[in-house]
């Protein structure tokens, strides 16, 4: 499947069979999440970004079925393809964007999503304490996510960001690389 | 008017007759107990127990004249009634604005001039009166005991409590015109002067002057700003544009000493009108003389000068008074000595030169203040009623009666719409004096060499009508009157006269108690004074004249309330703008500002719509101020008003949410506290007088006080604190709430 | 014309703070105040002593672009106010150059004739001239509406807490450039 196609299908689903919901209620329902768990780890950023990877792990076991259900794409042929279905299918229908995927390695096994735009991240600004700009990975709920729908679809993958416009970098990137496929295994307990 | 040559008295028309009121005011003479119970009583009592007094009491023939209180009380009974209840509009007025108005309205007190005989003013002068017969009586001339009723022009009256006259010295009339030029600026350098000296006198080491307050807490004038005030009023002298120091009458007066009495009164007559102690070409000529026989209880006889006094009736008419009095001098330790009232209208000029404290009696041991005997006080003030009661307000009833339609009326007519259309195109003669169709777009009355008109063109004679009728306190005919007046001045660009009758119709509109103080109106009004101020200042460059019109703008504006309050403000700037005033005058302005803003109420149910912030700011800079001037106790005065002003808008007693004005109050209340203690602390060194040590404790526990806000905002070392904008974020946002037992990640 | 910004939360704190000067005929944007050395308490206390206005058109008038609200005549100082309807008050503080042939008139000032100083409040339409034109009002209008927009989305950020300082460069940057571009 192309790119183009994977984009073809996002952009359908998005427009017909997504129910909308207010961007900002998103954005600050999410935000509120951050800046909680920031106060309650008293700025543990490293736990901070821990627990919101534990979070996204646990929608994103959730979410997969309903990705499915909505987008009928069967399975994919390679990692290349997991890529684009991730990118232009998943992350539009689910949070209408479509991050570019670029940065592949030789093996095809590790990849880097850049996000032109994060819902997330919109209004944000890090707390100015001098570390939450090196420390906190402000959107790492959503290397939980990748991680935890993939699993669910027995493609095991590490999930991190590497910049964020957040701390000031140009560009926010997340890279993703394939551990391995699960073959036959009964599904991990949860974490 | 009524001269030797011409008899015939100026008889009142019937409206005009004086309805006299006498009703015996205890309270006005808290100084003099003696005379406590009334003034009539004793008067009548004094006349008719010490001699046969027949020309007063049985003179039916002459009805103004009768002195009998009880006759009077009866006629009076019940117009008083509908006087009265006319009542005072200023009741109820706060902030001490009430006193403010009254010293206005009395600054523009009718001026009478006082020209006596050289064998009089010797037989004052022996009386310890250095300067004669006017030094006597001026005092007294400034409150006439009793009400006065006055008749307006649409024949209402209405009775004053406060009514006075100011007696001006003629010989000494002439000399001011001439100086004004040369030393136009000194008096405000004089103004300064006296500020000083008055700071100087009260800078003991108890001399706070904590401003007083009344019932509702809130700050009356201070008496600083009070003696500036009155010096801001009385530093004109006699001007062509304005005819308030112009004499409505004149008192001559002879005393039974004189040889040829008759003779000397005419002479003295001709002296004033026509000799050398006659006024400037620019004052009106017509004026109310009256004659006074001065007679000495003690080395004269009575019977003599009685007759004399008949003499005198029969050839001056109505005008004459024949005033009794001892001729050696009262001390103190008399049994019925009284003190002299001090003079509260000086200029600063005689403030400087120390008049008024009277220093012939110091090597008698006194403490320089006159005394008098109380026969001669009650004289003197029965004296003066009459004149003021019987003669002068009748008369300048009738001139603005009588000019109000000969002039004023054919203005206001037909013929005056158009004139003042298109006076320059037509002309009006009709054998009037109205000065008709000048080419020039003037009426051609106005003298552009001398700057002033001929007192009896129609625009002098208006302005004097409308002058008339402010001293008699009908502001609305005044109002009028100058409005009316306005573009004639204008047009014949007689710049200062512009100036006047802009600035007295705006003070006219704020004294009209009736008067709706709409927006409008109070926009019209700021308009006026900001012509009066332009034209005197930038137009004829006449300093103590704007300043003045400046000073009552703030003060009237200020009384009205509401949104005039923010207006009084912004002219009490335009004065510091303006540097009219010497650095003791910008405090003081300053913190008049202050009090402007303070005196601006919330609307009433609400929070908003004061001004305290504005107030309390005005007072930091005030205490700022005072303390660059070194006066501790007066910047620690100004501060404490401040706090109590900022009180209702800091969420924190003194904790202001600005950090650079936290840190500017907080190095300002340790100044003034290092400052004030070292005062004290120096003074007190040897040996503190009792009450001084309460005093002190008081004010150590106040500024422990001020330690106290001080610390708790960690000021008083606070560099740290200060630097570089750092802003102050309200303590207790940042307080961690308790960490919430949170299982989410288990979901 | 310089200017001095506050933004105040609904308690009167200064939550903001910036001081520029015009842009506009060639201005380097930088603040000269007419009195650089109190400028800084100056211009607070100023601020702050026109909240007794801005609090009564508050109540008095709907909109929230208050337009020029306040004067502080011996400054010069005019205050224009903004009200966010969560109770927030920008106050901008503008304060036209000081014209070289007036004198300074203000506190202090203690010539004993001097008719200057008002002349500085000359007409001119031109912003920097005068703060009360109608340009100068819809000029204030354009860079309020552009900083209420930049304060909204930095009072969503999740680590901004009501009523407390912001310290967003990024909204710094942005009044910097709305500076700029309006004023």
């Amino acid at each position: 499947m192309s790119t183009n196609k994977a984009s073809r299908i996002g952009e359908e689903i998005w427009k017909t069979r997504v129910d909308k919901v207010n961007a900002e209620l998103v954005t600050l329902t999410y935000g509120t999440i951050v800046a909680q768990l920031c106060q309650d780890y008293n700025s543990d950023y490293q736990e901070v970004n821990k627990q919101l990877d534990k979070m996204g792990y646990n929608i994103g076991m959730r979410l997969i079925e309903d990705f499915l259900a909505k987008s009928g794409v069967g399975r994919c042929a390679n990692f290349r393809e997991t890529a684009d279905m991730i990118a232009k299918v998943g992350f539009k229908i689910f949070l209408n964007v479509a991050p570019t995927v670029t940065n592949w390695t030789s093996d095809n096994n590790q990849f880097s999503l850049i996000f032109d735009d994060n819902p997330l991240a919109d209004f944000v600004e890090l707390p100015d304490d001098g570390r939450a700009q090196d420390e906190l990975w402000f959107s790492n709920i959503l290397c939980g996510v990748l991680r935890g729908s993939l699993e669910m679809v027995q493609v095991q993958i590490e999930a991190h960001f590497v910049s964020d416009v957040l701390r000031g970098d140009d560009t926010t990137e997340m890279r993703v690389s394939l551990v391995r496929y699960i073959e036959d295994e009964m599904p991990p307990e949860e974490e | 008017m009524t001269s030797p040559e011409d008899a015939t008295p100026v008889k009142p028309p019937p409206s005009f007759s004086p309805g006299v009121a006498r009703v015996p005011s205890i309270s006005r003479y808290p100084d003099d107990p003696d005379s406590a119970h009334s003034i009539d009583a004793e008067l009548a009592e004094y006349r008719s127990g010490s001699s046969p007094t027949p020309s007063l009491a049985t003179t039916t023939e002459l009805p103004i004249r009768s002195s009998s209180p009880h006759a009077r009380s009866i006629r009076s009974s019940t117009p008083q009634l509908a006087r009265s209840s006319l009542g005072s509009p200023f009741e109820g007025r706060f902030d001490g604005s009430e006193d403010i108005r009254s010293l206005i309205i009395r600054a523009f007190s009718p001026a009478v001039a006082v020209y006596a005989s050289d064998d009089t003013d010797e037989l004052v002068r022996n009386k310890g009166f250095k300067g004669g017969f006017w030094e006597l009586i001026r005092p007294f001339g400034e409150t006439v005991p009793g009400k006065v009723v006055i008749r307006d022009s649409v024949g209402s009256s209405r009775a004053w409590e406060d009514y006075g006259v100011r007696f001006m010295d003629l010989k000494g009339f002439g000399r001011t015109p001439a100086g004004r030029e040369s030393g136009r600026e000194s008096p405000l350098a004089q103004m300064e002067e006296i500020l000083e000296q008055q700071l100087e006198s009260s800078e003991g080491p108890l001399g706070t002057t904590i401003p007083s307050k009344d019932a509702q807490g809130l700050p009356i004038a201070s008496p600083l700003w009070k003696i500036l005030l009155r010096q801001i009023l009385s530093t004109t002298s006699a001007a062509p544009h304005e005819t308030f120091n112009h004499p409505v009458a004149s008192v001559i007066a002879i005393s039974s000493r004189n040889g040829s009495p008759l003779e000397t009164l005419r002479q003295l007559y001709a002296e004033s009108s026509s000799g050398e102690k006659r006024l400037p070409d620019w004052v009106h000529q017509e004026y109310l003389r009256y004659y006074v026989l001065v007679h000495d209880e003690e080395r004269d006889d009575i019977a003599e000068s009685t007759k004399l006094y008949d003499q005198m009736k029969r050839h001056f008419g109505l005008h004459c008074h024949l005033l009794r009095l001892r001729s050696s001098q009262c001390v103190v330790t008399d049994d019925d000595s009284v003190q002299v009232p001090i003079c509260e209208w000086l200029s600063p000029q005689e403030h400087l030169s120390g008049v008024g404290e009277a220093e012939t009696l110091v090597d008698l041991g006194t403490d320089g203040t006159p005394y008098l005997f109380d026969s001669d006080a009650t004289a003197i003030r029965t004296f003066i009623r009459e004149l003021i009661v019987q003669s002068v307000i009748p008369f300048m009833e009738n001139r603005v009666a009588v000019w109000n339609d000969q002039v004023a009326s054919r203005r206001r007519g037909i013929s005056g719409r158009f004139m003042s259309v298109g006076r320059r195109f037509m002309t009006f003669g009709s054998g009037s004096r109205s000065g008709a169709a000048g080419a020039s777009g003037g009426s051609g009355n106005y003298d552009s060499t001398n700057n002033s008109y001929s007192p009896d063109s129609p625009e002098a004679v208006l302005r004097k009508m409308a002058d008339f009728a402010f001293m008699l306190r009908d502001w609305k005919l005044s109002a009028s009157t100058y409005e009316m007046i306005q573009s004639d001045y204008k047009n014949d660009k007689a710049w200062k006269y512009h100036a006047g009758v802009n600035e007295m119709c705006a003070v006219s509109m704020l004294l009209n108690p009736l008067a709706a103080s709409t927006k409008i109106k109070l926009e019209s009004i700021d308009q006026m004074f900001e012509n009066a101020c332009y034209s005197y200042l930038t137009r004829c460059s006449d300093g103590p004249h704007a300043l003045r019109s400046l000073t009552l703008a703030v003060e009237l504006l200020k009384s009205r309330g509401g949104s005039a309050t923010e207006s009084a403000a912004r002219w009490a700037m335009r004065v510091m703008d303006f540097g009219l005033v010497g650095p003791v005058g910008q405090i003081l302005f300053t913190e008049r500002v202050s009090t402007c803003y303070a005196s601006k109420t919330p609307v009433s149910g609400a929070r908003w719509g004061a001004r305290r912030r504005k107030a309390g700011m005005w007072s930091i800079f005030a205490a700022d101020q005072w303390l660059k001037a070194g006066k501790a106790t007066q910047a620690s005065a100004c501060l404490e008003e401040a706090e109590r002003l900022y009180a209702d808008v800091l969420e924190v007693d003194g904790v202001f949410p600005m950090p650079e004005m936290q840190t500017f109050v907080d190095n300002l209340r340790h100044a003034v506290k290092v400052e004030y203690l070292g005062t004290r602390g120096f003074n007190t060194q040897d040996e503190p007088a009792p009450g001084e040590l309460e005093a002190t404790e008081e004010t150590s526990e106040q500024l422990a006080n001020v330690g106290k806000r001080a610390h708790r905002h960690s000021l008083i070392g606070l560099p740290a604190q200060l630097d570089a904008g750092s802003l102050n974020t309200t303590s207790g946002v940042r307080d961690p709430e308790d960490p919430p037992n949170d299982d989410f990640e288990r979901a | 014309m310089s200017y001095y910004f506050t933004i105040l939360s609904p308690t009167d704190t200064p939550i903001f703070n910036i001081a520029f000067g015009t842009s506009k005929g060639g201005g380097d944007g930088i603040a000269r105040f007419r009195f650089p050395d109190t400028a800084q308490y100056m211009n607070q206390f100023i601020i702050h002593s026109s909240l007794d206005i801005v609090e009564e058109a508050q109540w008095t008038n709907g909109g929230m672009y208050l337009k020029h609200v306040d004067t502080y005549p011996p400054a010069a100082a005019y205050i224009s106010a903004f009200l966010t309807p969560s109770g927030a008050r920008f106050l901008l503080l503008h304060q036209p150059p000081q014209l070289p042939n007036s004198n300074t008139g203000s506190l202090g000032s203690s010539s004993l004739l001097g008719p200057g100083g008002s002349t500085t409040r000359a007409s001119s339409s031109s912003i920097a001239a005068n703060p009360t034109s109608p340009q100068t009002e819809e000029a204030v209008r354009q860079f309020m509406n552009e900083i209420y927009e930049s304060f909204v989305k930095t009072a969503m950020s999740p680590f901004y807490k009501q009523g407390m300082e912001i310290r967003s460069p990024v909204f710094r940057t942005k009044v910097t450039a709305a500076g700029k571009k309006w004023l």
